[in-house]
């Protein structure tokens, strides 16, 4: 008979050889789970969290004997370019302890007649997306493909955290639960601000009924080491712009000094922008750099990633797309270009650095203008004091309770109750009243909650007590959608003759006219035609090109870092310098003590100037480009209540700039004091912000999770199209004849509390009650207000109706019309 | 801006019209295109939760424009139907009553390629296989025809237009050399994004209201 401690000392023999000792944090990790908890292993970068896990379940597998047969373990991973990585790291530990298990994968690559196989028997270990383990259950028979199942583990849960796959996912968990009682269920996880909370939602919330979980921190770090690149004259150094490249020199130097380098940025534009610079400044270097991005085709971008693990590569150029996934051990460098936005992103991003034994992990910041010295000090600040970021998770996204009811009504059907009862022991739903199930319930049975406005609907029938759809072409759409939670718009980049770049957004592409040049996947390409959502391109030489903005990647600074930015410029309104990034930039926060006044956590900074284009306002609460936005809105239309004029906004990460050509009197404390009022902030926001058009906008990702669009077929060209409407157009009839529907309502929400961090903005006007109004009237641009005169966000203000905006719209093509005709 | 807007076409005078319809004097005939009747009730019968009432409304904006224009023909450049309508689908309901109310009209259809499923119907109305109207071929797919300025539809013309961060989409007419595409009328209709080439015109519908880009 094998003995209980079978499975461990075969798994520490393993290390033995392999000249390891199991880590503390292991050990705790493999008692915990032998002892049929659940819980959650965090730890700030890599480093063992994955055998930690995973040993649990392979070392009481050796205890029983286990032979296999049926599914034991799920292995949940948020990128699918992870699974293949992870299945070969979970083999090879099963090898190391001799434990003869099948792992496989299962995501959107995985062939057909693989996943019919996997269909009949599942492997012991399988690891997949929350969006295939969706789809497992829209199959008969789901319940028994579980009935074996020992534990759920879930891969970089604190990116699945915090969205609409992670709910996907929670509702998947309390199904499993349902059916596996006290099943453990253990996520991995980086740092956060909110782990307690990360680990409740992942077991289950207040109700779920678990015992506590248990909360394992991973090693503590490596040294972490955070530098800001300084510039050597700071007065040909930049106060505004978003490219940083004015220090591609010594970014090069610091390259060659080293063998592997990840350079980070944070948009797609700025890495094909610092990819193309690299590549111009040394060519010598040509077959050594590399360009990695989200819109890069796929097989190109794993071909990098192998060049990556061989060492093939002196440097590679990549956004948020290599934050994620296993370790590329050659790699000894980490540059992170421009703001790092969030203390733990950074600190995610040092961490890929320094995988040798006995190395250290630096990162070396090269700010793209002045004032980002001052955030990376504050980034490493914020970090040695541990504040990171919290990752609050989503609540009540019917459109996903609605796809998760429909995916069960496919396959083997579902009973109100029950369903319910399983809703609600998630965090997501714990919450969700009977009004809002019943109706869900409407929407998939009858197309909404008043029955008259959806004639011959027909999707999800209920049979004395169960839900299912019996309509075969109904199931097959419903399946094809269910993968599509995070699609976007995306348009296929080709070749004439076949050869596929990559994808790029239909709205950049929209603008471009054939012979136009951009750049991409650090080509210049010429657009030929567009067809069927493909761009087709050629090579095109020497012209000069634009460059793709992507939508994605703007985030805002967090509230961690830039909280921390405000008490360093406290400090250094008492002239004190200590970081070295903040002395390297003293003469412009000279000038800006000099000329005005530098803002912090108890004063608010107002500056007022003017120009030829009239007078300026700016503030500088420190709160986000996203809640900035709002609150410049905001401050416009309340402006606009108390005098007529009209507005041109523009905001960044620190502040917001108001303008008007209009003629206006001064404010004084009292005005601001009025206009800052969170007092009724959410309907002045509203009315604001033209919200109506924001939802709608919103509405899309809605209105496809929650199936009330269909996409067509990916790559099946025109199939479907019958089908297809357009969320916008729907919007507006939902709106106009079902105006109590429960989407639309979400849609607002989320433009509420997504789009424009309500939450964050009535944070700033609750700060502001209790700040000392600074209020300054510069005769030139300051340092701090520089940067949004440049970077006039060509926004609008949207107060004005579609009417106007389109007017004005007219007018300027007009404007340009006439200048090119006065040019020729 | 406004609702309507006087061109010259082929030397004949034409209005159009911001609800996405051509109204032609010289034969006092009213032209829309695409209405695509009956699509949300086909959406509903495949599951999408689309809630009815638009092609009442996209007849009611019909019968407004009717009152506007009194219009001696009215022709749908194509696409009349969606899909073949199912019985107790809202828009035969309301078929009846509408024809009663402007009972003076037959209306005739240029045959679309929607419209094969329509086939073998009894809806009292004139279908053709193309039309011509002065100095007009009408037809759904406008293909340019030599000595004829084309009117048709089948493209569901759109246009994005960009003033800085700002963007609206919104159908068009398109006005190329001999051929003018009318936008869809059908108020579920989508948009298909044109690119207009150099020397045509492109007349935005919004609202109602039309707006020339220059």
């Amino acid at each position: 008979m094998p003995t209980a401690a079978d499975g461990l000392a075969a798994v520490d023999a393993w290390f033995a050889r392999q000249g390891w000792s199991p880590a503390p944090f292991q050990r705790r990790g493999w008692a915990a789970f032998r002892d049929g908890r659940s819980g959650l292993i965090h730890s700030p970068t890599g480093s063992g969290k994955s055998l930690a896990a995973w040993l649990g379940p392979v070392s009481r597998a050796l205890d029983r004997g286990d032979r296999g047969g049926g599914l034991r373990v799920l292995w949940i991973t948020p990128l699918r370019a992870l699974a293949e990585d992870t299945a070969g790291n979970l083999r090879e530990a099963l090898d190391g302890v001799g434990l003869d298990w099948r792992v496989e994968t299962r995501t959107g690559d995985t062939g057909s007649a693989a996943r019919a196989r996997q269909r009949k028997r599942l492997p012991e270990a399988l690891i997949t997306t929350p969006e295939s383990l969706s789809l497992l259950l829209s199959y008969k028979h789901a319940a028994q493909r579980f009935q074996h199942l020992d534990a759920v583990i879930v891969d970089e849960w604190h990116e699945l955290l915090g969205s609409k796959r992670g709910v996907q996912l929670e509702l998947c968990l309390a199904w499993l639960r349902a059916r596996r009682p006290g099943l453990p269920v253990w996520g991995l996880s980086a740092t956060l601000g909110n782990l307690d909370q990360a680990m409740a939602v992942l077991l289950g919330g207040a109700q779920g009924g678990q015992p506590g979980g248990e909360r394992i921190a991973g090693d503590s770090p490596k040294t972490l080491t955070v530098r800001g690149l300084c510039p050597d004259q700071v007065d040909r150094f930049p106060w505004a712009g978003h490219l940083g490249l004015a220090q591609l020199q010594p970014v090069i130097d610091y390259l060659e000094e080293g063998r592997t380098a990840l350079l980070f940025t944070n948009t797609r534009a700025q890495a094909e922008l610092w990819f193309e610079a690299l590549a111009k400044a040394r060519l010598d270097w040509i077959t050594e750099i590399g360009l990695h991005h989200g819109s890069i085709d796929r097989r190109l971008r794993q071909k990098l990633e192998q060049g990556l693990r061989d060492g093939a590569f002196r440097c590679v150029v990549c956004t948020s797309s290599l934050d994620l996934g296993v370790d590329f051990s050659p790699v000894d460098r980490v540059v992170q270009v421009g703001s790092p936005k969030g203390v733990a992103r950074l600190m995610q991003r040092a961490g890929r650095s320094g995988h040798r034994p006995g190395a250290d992990s630096e990162i070396l910041c090269v700010p793209s203008h002045a004032f980002e010295l001052v955030e990376i000090a504050a980034a490493r600040r914020a970090w040695a004091a541990g504040r990171v970021e919290a990752r609050p998770p989503l609540t009540l996204c019917l459109d996903v309770l609605v796809q998760h009811l429909v995916t069960l009504a496919v396959g083997d059907g579902f009973q109100a109750p029950r369903v319910l009862a399983e809703a609600r022991a998630t965090h997501a739903f714990a919450g969700l009243t009977d009004t809002q199930f019943q109706w869900c319930l409407d929407f998939i049975t009858r197309g909404g909650a008043v029955l008259e406005h959806y004639p011959q609907f027909r999707r999800v029938v209920e049979d004395d007590g169960v839900y299912r759809v019996t309509d075969q072409g109904l199931a097959r759409r419903h399946r094809m959608a269910v993968g599509t939670i995070t699609s976007d718009y995306q348009m296929r980049v080709k070749y004439p003759r076949g050869g596929s770049i990559g994808t790029i957004e239909e709205s950049f592409v929209a603008r471009l006219k054939p012979g136009d040049v951009f750049l991409f996947s650090g080509r210049a390409l010429e657009l030929i035609r567009v067809r069927d959502m493909t761009a087709y391109v050629r090579a095109a030489k020497g012209r000069r090109s634009l460059v793709p903005r992507w939508q994605g990647g703007r985030l805002p600074l967090s509230t961690e870092l830039a909280d921390t930015v405000l008490d360093i410029l406290e400090e250094v309104a008492g002239g004190d310098y200590r970081d070295q990034e903040v002395q390297a930039i003293r003469d412009v926060l000279e000038v800006q003590l000099d000329q005005s006044a530098l803002p912090s956590r108890r004063q608010l900074l107002i500056e007022r100037s003017r120009s030829r284009e009239g007078t300026h306002w700016f503030l500088f609460p420190f709160a986000g480009r996203l809640a900035h936005e709002g609150l410049a809105s905001l401050l416009a239309w309340r402006l606009g209540q108390r005098f007529p004029a009209t507005f041109s906004i523009s905001v960044n990460d620190y502040g917001l700039e108001l303008l008007t050509a209009a003629k206006v009197p001064p404010l004084h404390e009292d005005d601001w004091r009025a206009l800052l009022t969170p007092e009724s902030l959410v309907e002045d926001v509203l009315a604001a912000l033209n919200a109506g058009e924001l939802a709608r906008r919103r509405f899309r990702d809605i209105a496809r999770i929650s199936g009330l669009v269909f996409q067509g077929y990916p790559g099946k060209g025109k199939t479907g199209k019958q089908l297809q409407a357009s969320s916008g157009l729907l919007y507006d009839t939902l709106d106009r004849y079902d105006p109590d529907h429960l989407l639309l309502d979400q849609a607002r929400r989320e433009v509420l509390e997504s789009q424009l961090e309500i939450g964050r903005l009535r944070a700033v006007l609750e700060r502001a009650r209790d700040q000392a109004l600074v209020l300054t009237t510069p005769e030139r641009f300051t340092p701090l207000a520089f940067p949004l005169w440049v970077e006039r966000l060509r926004n609008r203000l949207s107060t004005e109706s579609w009417r106007d905006r389109v007017a004005r719209m007219t007018e300027r093509l007009e404007k340009h019309a006439d200048r090119r005709a006065g040019d020729a | 801006m406004s609702d309507s807007l006087a061109l010259t076409l082929a030397g004949e005078t034409v209005w159009l019209h911001g609800d996405r319809a051509l109204f032609y004097p010289g034969d006092s005939a009213l032209l829309v295109a695409d209405t695509h009747f009956g699509k949300g009730a086909f959406l509903r019968r495949r599951g999408l939760a689309v809630p009815g009432g638009e092609s009442r409304a996209d007849l009611d904006r019909l019968s407004i424009l009717i009152e506007h224009f009194q219009p001696a023909r009215l022709i749908v450049l194509g696409d009349f139907f969606h899909h073949r309508p199912s019985r107790g689908e809202p828009f035969l309901d309301a078929w009846p009553a509408w024809r009663a109310r402007h009972a003076l009209l037959t209306p005739e259809v240029v045959i679309g390629n929607h419209d094969r499923h329509a086939e073998g119907l009894d809806l009292d109305m004139i279908w053709h296989s193309h039309l011509d109207l002065g100095p007009f071929r009408l037809v759904h797919d406008p293909y340019p025809v030599s000595g004829r300025h084309v009117l048709g539809g089948h493209l569901h013309p759109a246009y994005r237009l960009h003033g800085g961060a700002d963007s609206v989409r919104a159908p068009v007419f398109w006005l190329r050399e001999g051929v003018t595409v009318l936008p869809a009328f059908g108020g579920l209709t989508g948009g298909w994004p044109i690119r207009p080439a150099r020397g045509e015109k492109v007349v935005m519908a919004l609202d109602g209201d039309l707006y020339p880009l220059p």
